[in-house]
């Protein structure tokens, strides 16, 4: 094992892929490397082809593992983590997708006994905004929200739709959103993402406005250590925001406050708010992770995931700076150059080294 | 008449060389003419909305009734846009 201390923390994180529809993994990475310039990055992954595992720039790994896919359930998760943990001196562990959050909660205290450490919240906290349950949470506190329902089966959720009026959106638990305007469009809908996330699956009423989203880390007391709210201002076709800037608007904070107040959560979240004209924001998702534009909040002063690793590992925390409004970020994609062999020894080993770049070459060997 | 703002507290928008405002409560954005931006100014200061007719004829040479109706006009924009001039937080 590595002695960790000795040059930074050794942190791993997962969600490595920034393609079209861009995972956190990378925008985590590159605030790590920011704020603590000596930390070691283990990326963790299910797939050779993600885009992070092929980076030299500053989202780059210094190490790279597979895992079996999170519906394999926490303890094959954990049998495939243990020898990665004893090699890599692993501190703390940094989930960014959505699916694999409860196999981590799961595993907190095996992680714990082996010496990493998660920064989560617990399961009820966890459930308690599950899109299943965010309609009655919102309701409990006096949050706004969309009308939502959900069920197993398309009849049952068909006659949901019917009560809650065409459009609306018909989505999976985790993943996947369309919106239907017919009972036709319901049904593909309801089939399609039936067939790729299981169930249950979800109709939510679809409210036409400006979307806000705020990224933020709670410290499990009901507290928050620090927030970054925005207007997208670009939505892909996918529904991803490919621009935002920064908003101070005091009801959007009282709102997201309110409900990491009730959830006393632990750990980092999106909120992600829509608002109609002349309406208030109304809460319609609630993501248990870091989104893919939480370093746009690093580069303007509020580094959240540095934050968090200060929180978990029990480090002084260096002051969070407020994020000021008109500051905004818009994507920008670059190719990533690779070699097929190394694509190659991840897939037959599961593991791969650092990727050198040859500065004087202009690529990476 | 609408009150003025007490001062001392931060705009709720931000003016880019009179061309275009921001507003950092909404993360809406508008391009301006030079009248828009000039009674933007204005209520921003804290002037009240009735004085803005005076502030049209003086700065535009325009009769009273044309200012007044110019101004109800542009502060039922105003609305549908939802810019709240004039606000602090």
């Amino acid at each position: 094992m590595k002695d960790a201390r000795a040059d930074g923390p050794v942190v791993a994180l997962t969600g490595m892929h920034r393609g079209e529809s861009p995972q956190p993994g990378g925008s985590v990475a590159m605030s790590l490397r920011r704020k603590f310039p000596q930390v070691r990055l283990v990326g963790l992954g299910y797939d050779p082809m993600e885009s992070g595992f092929c980076s030299v720039g500053g989202d780059r790994l210094d190490a790279a593992y597979l895992l079996p896919y999170p519906g394999t359930g926490a303890e094959a998760l954990m049998h495939r983590l243990r020898p990665i943990v004893e090699r890599e001196g692993i501190e703390l562990i940094i989930p960014c997708l959505d699916t694999e959050i409860a196999n981590y909660i799961a595993i907190e205290d095996d992680l714990a006994r082996l010496g990493v450490r998660l920064w989560l919240p617990d399961l009820h906290q966890f459930e308690d905004r599950d899109k299943t349950n965010l309609a009655a949470l919102c309701d409990e506190i006096g949050v706004p929200a969309p009308r939502t329902a959900h069920a197993h089966d398309a009849l049952t959720l068909a006659g949901h739709a019917e009560r809650i009026g065409y459009p609306c959106y018909v989505k999976g638990q985790l993943y996947g959103a369309h919106r239907v305007h017919t009972v036709a469009e319901f049904h593909a809908a309801f089939a399609q993402i039936h067939a790729v996330w299981g169930g249950p699956v979800l109709v939510q009423q679809a409210v036409v406005g400006e979307e806000y989203n705020v990224v933020g880390l709670g410290d499990g007391a009901g507290g928050i250590e620090g927030f970054c709210a925005i207007r997208k201002l670009m939505r892909s076709r996918l529904g991803k925001g490919f621009a935002g800037v920064v908003v101070e608007d005091p009801a959007l904070e009282d709102l997201m406050r309110c409900v990491i107040a009730r959830l006393n959560w632990r750990g980092p979240f999106e909120v992600e708010f829509v608002q109609a004209p002349g309406q208030p924001h109304m809460l319609f998702e609630m993501n248990p992770r870091f989104p893919a534009w939480t370093d746009f909040a690093a580069q303007i002063g509020c580094d959240l995931p540095g934050r968090l690793v200060e929180r978990a590992l029990g480090q002084p925390p260096t002051p969070l700076g407020s994020c000021p409004a008109g500051r905004m970020f818009i994507r920008h994609c670059i190719d990533q150059v690779t070699d097929i062999a190394e694509i190659a020894r991840l897939s037959t080993a599961g593991a791969r080294d650092p990727l050198v770049q040859d500065h004087d070459a202009g690529r990476v060997r | 008449m609408t009150e003025s703002k007490p001062a001392g507290r931060r705009s709720r928008l931000i003016f880019y060389q009179d061309q275009v405002v921001f507003d950092r409560v909404s993360g809406h954005f508008h391009r301006l003419n030079s009248s828009a931006a000039l009674v933007l100014r204005a209520l921003e200061g804290g002037m009240a909305r009735d004085a803005l007719p005076g502030l049209l004829e003086r700065e535009y040479g325009i009769g009273h009734e044309s200012a007044v109706r110019d101004a109800e006009l542009f502060l039922n924009d105003l609305a549908v846009l939802r810019l709240h001039a004039g606000d602090r937080s």
